[in-house]
């Protein structure tokens, strides 16, 4: 029954308890929106690199955003050399914008490159040779734009003929065209050069094997940084930049949905002095008054919360299936993302009414009994 | 023959009694005197509002009791508002013992109202002690404890919680006692019965007349079986019809489930029924009796 208390009161002024959810919905499904946002880039890149069997990525020490940086093609000659690495390819990655105007990502590898074996083209595993000006285009970009094999693909002025797609399960991967190096090299006016190494080790269940290696490797080249594929997105400043950003947004409109209940609240207690008076009166402690305008607090976030979740899923999917995110972002709603969500909500409904409980605890019987 | 005096269940010879105070929390109204000659005179009410007036008229001239233990001590008790120029209550010494019906007494703006939230803690004294059992209760969650365990309210207003049906609202009080549901339903259930409500139990309170509602504040005043109840101005808000009823009720509980009683009135006529009449003019007790 104490829980029917709270229920109540809510349910007494539906219209303003109905508005109050709606504001901490839209505040929680921003959150779930650009948090669901920033995490879905993550996810990609790790999912594509984790799809291509790369241990570890070395990059430009320093390099704010990787796609920008470039290094010497010949430094892979060199890292493979290091004890405990098996096999090294060196990989360039560009945005381009296809003549159609959709931006894709291109990347280049070289011929000899293991990472052509981890490309699924429907061959049963066997790698593809291509020659020159041709590319395998991802599933996703190829069922978007429609594309046929064989057809001509333009690409920053030059024409490449569509040999293959390539099919798998990351996001990044299918909206991403392939080619040889040599091609993108030339294409991109970057001859000799590479984004990033992509690094196999030999003994990958070891961790202190592999942090052993990711040491000698981080000494032995100086103006490079190897870290583990899964701690590349996380490490990645434009991608931290990106989530910072999320998670500041997020918090200005969960900020505002706490003044929003902050504000419901205060209103009830001031209409409700009266029954606080009768509360105190019949011998309910402090305590409990503050545990009952928690409650009210809480049910409206959580209803608030569950709508957010629900508004906030069907906007991501909206998002990222209607505009040209769809290339770079895995677009699930994830039950970690739901449960932070909702222990969010709890948290906001908890801090939200702690200045209104308090408030209602000073409320003076004698004055409450009077009041009308 | 002289009018009967009121018994006491605690003598040996009165052991039927006992087993009809076990019927009465079965929710039988049963009402009992004791003769001069010693023959007990027993009526088995089963139309609760009339017997209780006939059994007020008996009480009125009942034999005083030995006074009990103090319950509520009030020493020096003063209370001032707006810096001192007004003083409600001023310096008041004042003791209620257990088993009284002391009723207070005084014109409107005399402190009558103040002097009872002064003795239950829901206001503080500018200058004074109030004690309460012996001891002395300073913070608020004291006073709430007490209040809780040991007062049972009965306002002019009825103070009903009006989201809340008859049931709920005298289940209220039963939170701070650690009471789980089902025994808190239950109880709630019969004090309802007691005060011949049953058929109201899921009723909201704008749903009910006026001696309803004070009926249901009533049962609520019991729920955690109080040792003082505390009216004020219980009848102020009633007709006279429902008035009758309601101080009948009252009177019906404080001598049969042996509460202390302390009402506040502006009425002479209920006065006349109190065990100790306590007159309060501008703040000052001017005429105990």
């Amino acid at each position: 029954m104490f829980i029917a208390i709270p229920k109540r009161n809510l349910s007494r002024r539906r219209m303003r308890t109905a508005l109050t959810c709606i504001g901490v919905a839209l505040g929680v499904a921003s959150f779930i929106a650009l948090v669901g946002l920033s995490r879905g880039v993550e996810r990609a890149w790790t999912t594509g690199l984790n799809e291509r069997g790369t241990h570890v990525l070395g990059m430009r020490r320093g390099a704010a955003e990787i796609l920008t940086a470039t290094l010497d093609e010949g430094l892979g000659e060199k890292i493979s050399m290091v004890k405990g690495v098996l096999a090294v390819s060196g990989e360039l990655m560009d945005l381009s914008q296809l003549d159609t105007g959709s931006t894709v990502l291109l990347t280049g590898w070289p011929d000899h490159s293991n990472l052509w074996n981890t490309l699924d083209i429907g061959t049963g595993g066997k790698p593809i040779k291509l020659d020159n000006g041709e590319v395998i285009v991802g599933q996703s970009i190829a069922a978007a734009m429609g594309y046929k094999l064989g057809q001509e693909l333009g690409i920053s002025g030059r024409e490449y003929r569509i040999r293959a797609f390539s099919k798998s399960k990351g996001t990044l991967n299918n909206n991403t065209i392939v080619m040889r190096l040599d091609d993108l090299q030339a294409t991109m006016g970057k001859s000799g050069r590479v984004t990033v190494f992509n690094l196999m080790l030999k003994q990958i269940d070891d961790q202190d094997h592999v942090a052993e290696v990711i040491k000698q490797l981080n000494n032995a080249f100086e103006g490079l940084i190897f870290q583990e594929t899964s701690e590349v997105a996380y490490n990645n400043k434009i991608l931290t930049l990106f989530t910072d950003i999320a998670w500041g947004m997020s918090s200005i409109a969960l900020l505002i949905c706490t003044f929003v209940v902050i504000n419901t609240l205060m209103m009830s207690i001031t209409e409700r002095k009266r029954e606080i008076g009768i509360y105190c009166a019949l011998g309910w402690k402090p305590a409990r008054i503050i545990l009952m305008i928690g409650i009210e607090a809480i049910i409206m976030t959580m209803l608030g919360g569950i709508a957010g979740c629900i508004i906030g899923g069907f906007g991501l999917h909206w998002l990222v299936c209607t505009t040209e995110l769809r290339s770079y972002i895995e677009t699930s709603l994830d039950a970690r993302l739901i449960f932070e969500t909702l222990l969010a909500s709890v948290l906001l409904g908890t801090v939200a009414s702690l200045y209104p409980a308090w408030r209602a605890t000073q409320v003076n019987p004698t004055e409450a009994l009077r009041y009308e | 023959m002289s009018p009967p005096r009121r018994g006491c269940l605690l003598k040996p010879e009165t052991w039927p009694l006992i087993c009809l105070q076990l019927l009465d929390c079965l929710g039988w109204h049963i009402f009992w005197a004791e003769s001069p000659n010693r023959n007990f005179v027993i009526i088995i009410n089963l139309t609760a509002p009339i017997i209780p007036q006939v059994f007020g008229m008996w009480k009125a001239a009942s034999v005083e009791q030995p006074l009990g233990k103090v319950i509520v001590s009030l020493e020096n008790v003063s209370r001032e508002y707006d810096r001192g120029k007004i003083r409600a209550v001023d310096n008041i010494c004042l003791k209620v013992h257990s088993g009284e019906f002391i009723v207070l007494v005084g014109t409107s703006g005399s402190g009558k109202t103040t002097l009872l939230n002064l003795m239950t803690g829901l206001d503080t004294p500018t200058s004074g002690i109030v004690r309460f059992n012996g001891a002395t209760p300073t913070s608020k969650g004291d006073w709430s404890s007490v209040r809780c365990k040991h007062i049972g309210f009965i306002f002019q207003s009825f103070n009903l919680l009006p989201t809340l049906t008859s049931l709920e609202n005298v289940e209220i009080p039963m939170f701070g006692i650690g009471l789980n549901c089902r025994n808190r339903h239950q109880r709630a259930k019969t004090l309802l019965q007691k005060v011949g409500l049953s058929h109201r139990s899921m009723h909201l309170p704008s749903q009910l007349s006026g001696g309803e509602r004070q009926r249901v504040a009533i049962a609520r005043s019991l729920a955690n079986r109080p040792s003082l109840l505390v009216a004020d101005e219980p009848t102020g808000s009633l007709d006279s019809h429902s008035s009758k009823q309601i101080m009948a009720l009252i009177e019906e509980i404080h001598l049969l489930e042996k509460k202390t009683l302390f009402m506040v009135t502006h009425d002479q006529t209920l006065a006349a029924r109190a065990s100790r009449v306590v007159h309060i003019v501008d703040g000052r007790i001017v005429h105990p009796k």
